[in-house]
């Protein structure tokens, strides 16, 4: 386990932002994500207008695979296509978009090289070491990098200025979208800049959970995902884009592509977020993909795996110590969601087969551990 | 306490719960002492009570969850129980947060830890706590106490009381790191709970000291059924002055220290 990176991050997060600050803005981030969740509709309808207002063309995707089929006619007879980091966009599959898709984040593009499958949520190349980094660029891409932290950005950064230059399509996620029209997405290293402004197109993929009311509410969900994501108090750049790039300069006559972006593709992914919000589980959506969660979950330190609500063995793989509740800045009660999903494994005849002995003898005898031989050692645990 | 007083009052039950009951009978043996030490008039119904429902409602049985809450009522009822002291932290955390809210208004009964009973006998004089004399131990937040249920002080003040010195662990209180113990994680992945106790208990080097505490029956289990070189002690133990330092100056770092069970 990377104690030292837990042990910093947690440093690092209670000095960015002292406990009674960070109680009001856990507070004020549940009070409008829990309004925007359950005005979701009406959000996605004002966020339309406005944005088109703008100029930005909108669509919605109701399924992963719409979404896909949107980017793909988009992007048609494009050799290859920048991307950011963005958990929407992977979750909408990376692997069926019809051009190569290079990953710009540091850490994405080092992990992509080295075929890591599954990568830490906010910090992808975790797992992986200089030498494993340095030889992932040599198989790959036949480079020879001194495995040292400042040449392998070096290398990064020259490597993919030259690509999001030549690029058509710039790829992107998004941590907030604004009912009055704004993307709002946060980053460190400067690539979601270059890649919304410099190529033609830029497409933003957003699932319609991420909407807001305002550029305040944004504001929030932008320093409580600093400060949880990474310990910082902001990130280093907030972009916020609400239309292609123009100019009225020449005669007063608008023209759109001065500088930046020609075109802005906002693609709203609903792929059961409409249907999680009218559930008991829509708590899901306030999540702000921080992926504090993760950082402090016990199960994921010690061994990789990422406990998951919806699936079966990754639900049971959880203890339910209450670290991710304690630790969310929208204060989700993710201990409640994987009680209720596995409430609906025991309905649907779903039940391990250590749960099956716990329940028989608490039928039973009323104990977990059933009828006790006096001094015998007890190999399972059932409780707590 | 007089018949008549007890009729108004109510009883006073201690709940062990099913794990201290059945794989730590002397766990069981330790809190009872102390409560006797304290001169406190209390009952326990061994067999005739049930499991609290934590196991049950953590593997997702809810009907069997309210079936357990309201028949645990019942027999509570039955006895005049006014007020429930357990050691066990999920049992704790089940009978004072998840019972009222299934039970509703019907759930009236007053449930109150150990350690805030340890300490508040303490502080009033009513138990004599043991002195230590050069012990250092660290000590482990049971998740359910601690994260769950907001008590983080009271062992620590114990700890003090009985001069014993507390080493934290980097990753304590709020920031505490699971045993891998709960949640059904050490019957249902038996290995990864293995694992996860296995990396507390690096933590638990990390600090120097080779003592750990937890007043909880599954971290303890968990963790001394994981545990190399850390001798993990049940709290009451040390409450029940059970414990000797002695100083080992074979270790390599010459400070640490190692303990006798008396």
């Amino acid at each position: 386990m990377n104690k030292k990176f837990l042990y910093e991050y947690l440093k690092k997060r209670k000095s960015a932002l002292p406990l009674a600050e960070a109680e009001k803005l856990r507070d004020r981030l549940l009070t409008f994500k829990t309004f925007a969740i359950d005005n979701m509709e009406v959000y996605l309808g004002q966020a339309k207008k406005s944005l088109e207002k703008n100029g930005c063309q909108v669509y919605l995707a109701s399924t992963n695979i719409d979404a896909l089929n949107i980017i793909n006619k988009l992007i048609a007879g494009e050799k290859y296509i920048v991307k950011s980091k963005s958990n929407t966009i992977n979750k909408v599959g990376i692997s069926e978009i019809r051009a190569e898709v290079i990953e710009t984040d540091t850490g994405d593009f080092l992990s992509s090289l080295a075929g890591k499958k599954d990568p830490h949520p906010v910090i992808p190349a975790l797992s992986l070491t200089e030498a494993e980094m340095a030889a992932a660029i040599k198989k790959k891409l036949n480079v020879d990098v001194e495995p040292k932290p400042e040449k392998i950005v070096a290398f990064v950064r020259s490597y993919l200025r030259e690509k999001i230059k030549n690029a058509k399509t710039g790829l992107t996620g998004a941590n907030a979208v604004t009912a009055e029209g704004q993307v709002v997405i946060l980053e460190n290293e400067g690539n979601i800049s270059l890649l919304s402004h410099l190529p033609d197109r830029h497409i933003v993929v957003v699932g319609v959970n991420k909407i807001v009311k305002n550029m305040s509410e944004a504001n929030d969900v932008v320093k409580a995902a600093a400060v949880w994501g990474t310990g910082q108090d902001w990130p280093n750049y907030v972009n916020v884009i609400s239309g292609p790039s123009k100019t009225g300069d020449i005669q007063n006559e608008l023209v759109f592509g001065a500088h930046g972006a020609r075109e802005v593709h906002v693609i709203f992914v609903d792929a059961g977020r409409f249907e999680t919000a009218r559930s008991p589980f829509k708590e899901k959506l306030y999540c702000i993909n921080c992926g504090a969660c993760y950082d402090c979950c016990p199960i994921y330190n010690t061994s990789g795996l990422k406990p998951k609500i919806s699936d079966f063995e990754k639900n049971y793989s959880c203890s339910l110590c209450s670290s991710c509740t304690i630790n969310c800045p929208v204060k989700i009660d993710w201990q409640k969601l994987t009680k209720m999903a596995r409430n609906d494994f025991v309905k649907d005849g779903k039940i391990s087969a250590a749960n099956k002995k716990m329940i028989e003898n608490v039928r039973q005898y009323g104990n977990p551990f059933g009828k006790q031989e006096e001094g015998k050692t007890l190999k399972e645990l059932y409780c707590c | 306490m007089s018949l008549l007083n007890k009729l108004f009052s109510g009883n006073i039950l201690y709940y062990p719960g099913c794990l201290t009951k059945f794989a730590g009978k002397s766990i069981e043996e330790n809190y009872k002492k102390i409560l006797n030490d304290a001169g406190v008039d209390f009952i326990v119904l061994a067999d005739l009570e049930k499991c609290c429902g934590s196991p049950v409602l953590n593997a997702g049985f809810f009907d069997d969850f309210k079936k357990l809450a309201e028949d645990n009522l019942k027999i509570f009822k039955s006895h005049s129980v006014k007020k429930i002291i357990t050691n066990c932290p999920s049992c704790y955390k089940v009978l004072k947060k998840d019972y009222s809210g299934i039970l509703g208004g019907s759930w009236d009964i007053e449930v109150i830890h150990f350690m805030e009973f340890a300490l508040s006998a303490a502080e009033s004089g009513k138990i004599r706590l043991p002195k230590y004399e050069n012990l250092t131990v660290t000590f482990h937040d049971p998740c359910h106490l601690g994260k769950k249920s907001g008590i983080y002080e009271q062992p620590r003040k114990l700890l003090k009381m009985m001069g014993i010195e507390l080493k934290e662990m980097n990753l304590s209180k709020t920031d505490s790191f699971c045993c891998g113990g709960g949640g059904g994680l050490q019957t249902n992945k038996t290995e990864l709970a293995n694992e996860v106790a296995k990396e507390r208990l690096k933590q638990a080097e990390e600090t120097g000291v080779l003592v750990l505490t937890s007043p909880c029956p599954l971290c303890t289990l968990h963790l001394q059924r994981n545990s190399g070189r850390i001798q993990v002690c049940e709290f009451s133990e040390l409450l029940l002055g059970k414990i000797k330092a002695i100083n080992n100056n074979d270790t390599a770092a010459g400070q640490m220290q190692a303990v006798k069970r008396l």
